[in-house]
């Protein structure tokens, strides 16, 4: 991939006032889905509410009546929330992948996309750290966890590294927003007053200095170096959440890395929904053009091919033993109660994405927007996968206990706070882009040859 | 036909009288003939043939040995009997010597209770009598566990090794944070120093 090559215009032949009123076209384009929000938009955001609501009185009634209201018993002690859990950890490591890999491997074709990027990390991120709570049956000892952790615990390590990354993702996020916010403090005047208050007080009195641009720009290196360990922390702790259960189907030492590949590849397909989405609501053609899907269509390519390679050591490797307890979990996976999906998620979430996208065509934002909606759906139901039909197959044979203990379907008010928690991920990220740009113009115009800090500072030229 | 009825039941009768008198015979016939069940006393006696520790159950009854009655021989474990090998049946003298394991452990003070019974036999039926011995390997002292470290022990007796490491990358990476979240509070106060430059931020 060459940096910069689907550029048709050399932005750095471009004289000084021509530079100046591209800033101010690409300004214009990202500041107008902040000052008006359609029927459309509004509907989308009511939806959103109102899902999100229903999960709320759900979860009401689950702290009324506690964890008896879910399906989980004693076999199945894990279930819906912590397939999401480690769902929403995947999909935050895109931030990581988009934002740090690729600047630090001098790809530049990225830049108009790492706020979505980031934002999805946020957003999941955070649901990912309450949806652990959710899953609590005392919630109000949750503080319990770090007065009284052990640090033996893989579930403490698994708090600070959630911790620690959310703290990590907002910065990166915020950072490299400061001059965005600085945008709409200065344009955005006719917003209500606790608007304008909240783009004074988060610009940080931004005025585009050199010395500001240094910091920020110094500040943004570090996090980038910092956030790569931290992300497949994030996601190898979460893996050993489970390997260092002695339980078949997740006693694996390939966990972390199958479950790190599993991540970027789920995360990749987010961004491009979400790029998808944007481009079309927000009129971004221009800057989120088909070249960027074409790229992400030969990222998601090697993501899965990447996933698909561990997965046939995850499963491959046990099913030539089929020792016993893992050979009765793997067999009502493969051909078994679970076969449809299993295969569907193995067939429609990598082996077909990665070979539809091998052809240019499907690389259009309208095909592999649908091919990521895909890979988005089956990497859910692969997490659910990977936790509950595990729990069923205990090494202890499960014998003499109560029918509904040895099977495992979610009730409505799993359901129900499982979609209340995936509509406050869309929520998030849907207000966010209602207040701030999406695009990170300064970012773009990067991308383009205009540095910004060139044109507010001639100075320094 | 009412008298055929009442015929018919006086014959019943006798049948039934004939019945209970064979059964009161033949219960008389069995008592008279069973073997009276005879008491067995049982005696345990513990010592090393060969440097092989050996537990002697001796069974005399009225005074004589018993020959040839199967001796099982059991320690008591927390829930349940443990069985020692095989049941060995008793000789000429009423013995039965049983090998006594080396590597069983006992109480905190190495003390095994041991168990003999004979079980279910024709003449004795159930025998059985119990002996405390110090035979039990040293156990490791209760509690060394809890107060070493380790990755089963409290949160106190975390492994050294993991204290460090975990606390030396938690102060690296929250301390780059903190770095980075002063660099915050840089950028406002270079806001304050410096005019807004440009109105055309981005």
């Amino acid at each position: 991939m060459i940096p910069n090559a689907h550029l048709e215009t050399a932005y750095h032949e471009l004289s000084e006032e021509e530079k100046i009123a591209h800033r101010a076209e690409l300004r214009d384009v990202v500041m107008k889905p902040l000052r008006h929000t359609g029927w459309l938009g509004k509907a989308w955001i009511g939806f959103l509410l109102v899902v999100f609501l229903i999960g709320c009185y759900a979860y009401y009634l689950q702290l009324k009546n506690g964890l008896k209201v879910t399906a989980m018993r004693d076999y199945a002690s894990w279930g819906l929330y912590i397939s999401n859990f480690i769902f929403f950890v995947a999909i935050s490591l895109v931030g990581a992948l988009i934002s740090s890999v690729l600047r630090l491997t001098n790809f530049d074709w990225y830049r108009p996309i790492t706020r979505i990027a980031e934002i999805i990390a946020v957003s999941a991120i955070i649901f990912a750290g309450l949806i652990i709570i959710v899953d609590m049956g005392r919630p109000d000892r949750v503080l319990n966890l770090f007065t009284h952790g052990r640090i033996q615990s893989p579930i403490v390590w698994d708090v600070i590294v959630v911790s620690t990354y959310l703290v990590t993702s907002l910065l990166f996020l915020y950072f490299p927003l400061l001059p965005g916010i600085a945008l709409c403090r200065d344009y955005l005047t006719e917003k209500p007053k606790w608007q304008r208050w909240l783009y004074k007080v988060l610009a940080l009195g931004w005025n585009g200095s050199h010395r500001q641009w240094q910091i920020m720009k110094k500040s943004i290196a570090i996090i980038c170096v910092l956030i790569i360990p931290l992300a497949i922390s994030i996601h190898t702790v979460t893996a050993w959440l489970f390997a260092t259960t002695l339980r078949p189907g997740w006693d694996s030492t390939n966990f972390g890395p199958y479950f790190v590949a599993g991540a970027f590849q789920a995360g990749t397909a987010c961004v491009i929904i979400a790029m998808f989405v944007f481009r079309k609501a927000y009129n971004l053609q221009k800057y989120l053009t088909e070249v960027h899907f074409n790229q992400m269509g030969k990222l998601l390519v090697f993501l899965c091919l990447i996933y698909a390679y561990f997965n046939l050591n995850e499963y491959l490797v046990p099913a030539y033993k089929m020792r016993g307890a893992e050979g009765k979990l793997l067999n009502d996976l493969f051909t078994g109660h679970y076969a449809p999906l299993y295969w569907s998620v193995q067939i429609f979430g990598m082996a077909l994405p990665a070979l539809l996208l091998l052809w240019k065509k499907a690389r259009k934002p309208l095909p592999i927007a649908i091919i990521a909606l895909f890979v988005v759906v089956a990497a859910w139901f692969k997490r659910y996968l990977i936790v509950t039909p595990i729990m069923l197959h205990p090494y202890t044979p499960i014998q003499d206990v109560p029918s509904n203990w040895a099977v495992y379907f979610p009730t409505w008010i799993e359901i129900s706070i499982v979609s209340a928690s995936l509509a406050g991920v869309l929520l998030i990220i849907t207000i966010f882009s209602k207040l701030f740009p999406i695009i990170s113009v300064w970012e773009t115009l990067e991308n383009e040859g205009i540095e910004l800090e060139e044109l507010d500072n001639p100075e320094k030229k | 036909m009412n008298h055929k009825i009442i015929a018919n039941k006086k014959r019943m009768k006798k049948h039934i009288q004939y019945l209970l008198m064979l059964l009161f015979l033949q219960c008389s016939f069995l008592v008279g003939f069973a073997q009276e069940e005879k008491v067995a006393t049982m005696q345990m006696a513990f010592g090393e043939v060969d440097s092989v520790k050996t537990c002697t159950v001796t069974v005399k009854s009225d005074s004589t040995a018993v020959v040839g009655t199967e001796v099982h021989l059991y320690v008591k474990s927390l829930y349940a009997l443990l069985e020692l090998g095989k049941a060995v049946a008793t000789d000429e003298n009423g013995e039965a010597a049983i090998e006594f394991p080396s590597d069983l452990p006992g109480n905190g003070e190495g003390i095994i209770t041991v168990i003999a019974k004979i079980e279910k036999d024709e003449t004795y039926g159930d025998v059985e009598t119990q002996s405390n011995v110090k035979w039990g390997a040293a156990p490791k002292k209760e509690g060394s566990l809890w107060n070493s470290r380790s990755l089963s022990a409290s949160r106190e007796k975390a492994p050294m090794i993991l204290v460090v490491a975990s606390t030396g990358i938690i102060v690296l990476i929250w301390g780059t944070i903190f770095y980075v979240i002063f660099q915050l509070f840089k950028i406002k106060k270079s806001a304050k120093l410096i005019p807004n430059i440009s109105k055309e931020n981005g």
